[in-house]
């Protein structure tokens, strides 16, 4: 298909989207990530029966979470997407990708933002 | 000869002017009318399957829109399941003829015998390993696992997890309070190093 997306994504390999920690996902956002997302199985099919639906738990408990701790939401997200479905998944990537872009660096790197808001300031005002 | 219709356009049987059977069907290749005067005509009674829901959640094999038990692979496993050491043939399967469900049973049983033959059973690697030492004992992966597979080994007073039955989803290591579990090759140090070996990229 090759099929383009961003090449910012980086992809990690776990054997269900029931091994996905919330340990994991923090993790990612405190080594620097802007954004993470979460690509299991469709609802229901499910190879392991119900790893997806653990999932799916752990990343809605997490972006209430974000709230608290001054991240926005939006940074996590999960999709539910079947082995077919590849335009799909470079459509997520991408989506998540513009998503990053347009947040910013995280406020887990203080600096980067810092200098990342002033940028933006600047453009607005020039 | 073998000509496949579809339901928008049924053969038509009718009686010729000569009195014999006339049969017209659409080939869907030539995408023209093909007309043929057979002295017989026999219609195949429709095959259902037999309630196969109950059957198929114990077994954990799947099942097609229908109700037939699908097989692992069309081509390279046919009278497989997805699940190791559980086979099919025949009817269960889609609506096939007397010999082609013998050939399929004999090759079930192939299937089989060479399962049954190994002196021993080499299971995948991916699997849960709990940590004695950490185990609280608080259930959570026993209540987690879709397929109950820890049990509590009251000799050590820690969940105990069958490597040969573990399937290495790894949902019990995520949900483990202690962080007594862990998925062979999927570790928590293994998954944190690429994160963050790959977030500093």
């Amino acid at each position: 298909m090759r099929l383009q997306y961003s090449p910012e994504i980086r992809i990690i390999l776990i054997p269900c989207t029931g091994r996905v920690d919330i340990l994991h996902l923090l993790k990612a956002f405190e080594g620097g990530a802007d954004a993470v997302f979460v690509a299991g199985c469709l609802e229901g099919e499910c190879h392991y029966l119900t790893g997806n639906i653990q999932a799916r738990k752990r990343v809605a408990k997490l972006k209430k979470d974000f709230e608290q701790m001054g991240l926005e939401p939006e940074r996590l997200e999960m999709f539910n997407l079947s082995a077919a479905e590849g335009a799909r998944f470079a459509a997520i990537a991408q989506e998540m990708a513009e998503r990053a872009y347009k947040l910013g660096p995280s406020p887990v790197k203080p600096e980067q933002r810092k200098a990342w808001l002033a940028a933006q300031a600047q453009a607005s005002a020039g | 000869m073998f000509i496949r219709f579809d339901l928008e356009n049924k053969p038509k049987v009718e009686q010729a002017a000569d009195g014999g059977l006339q049969v017209t069907v659409l080939d869907h290749i030539l995408g023209l009318p093909v007309v043929l005067r057979p002295d017989l005509l026999t219609l195949a009674s429709a095959v259902v399957p037999n309630p196969t829901e109950e059957l198929g959640e114990l077994f954990k094999v799947s099942r097609n829109a229908e109700g037939f038990f699908n097989e692992a692979h069309a081509k390279l496993r046919p009278v497989d399941f997805a699940s190791d050491g559980i086979f099919l043939a025949g009817l269960a399967h889609y609506p096939k003829p007397i010999d082609e469900s013998i050939a399929q049973a004999k090759a079930a049983a192939g299937r089989a015998a060479t399962f049954l033959a190994q002196d021993m059973v080499q299971v995948g690697g991916v699997v849960a390993v709990v940590d004695p030492e950490k185990c609280a004992v608080c259930l959570t992966c026993v209540r987690t696992c879709p397929f109950n597979v820890p049990v509590i080994d009251y000799k050590v007073d820690a969940a105990y997890i069958d490597p040969a039955k573990c399937q290495g989803c790894g949902v019990c290591v995520s949900e483990c309070p202690g962080k007594a579990i862990q998925l062979k090759h999927f570790t928590d140090s293994q998954i944190l190093a690429q994160e963050l070996a790959l977030a500093a990229g």
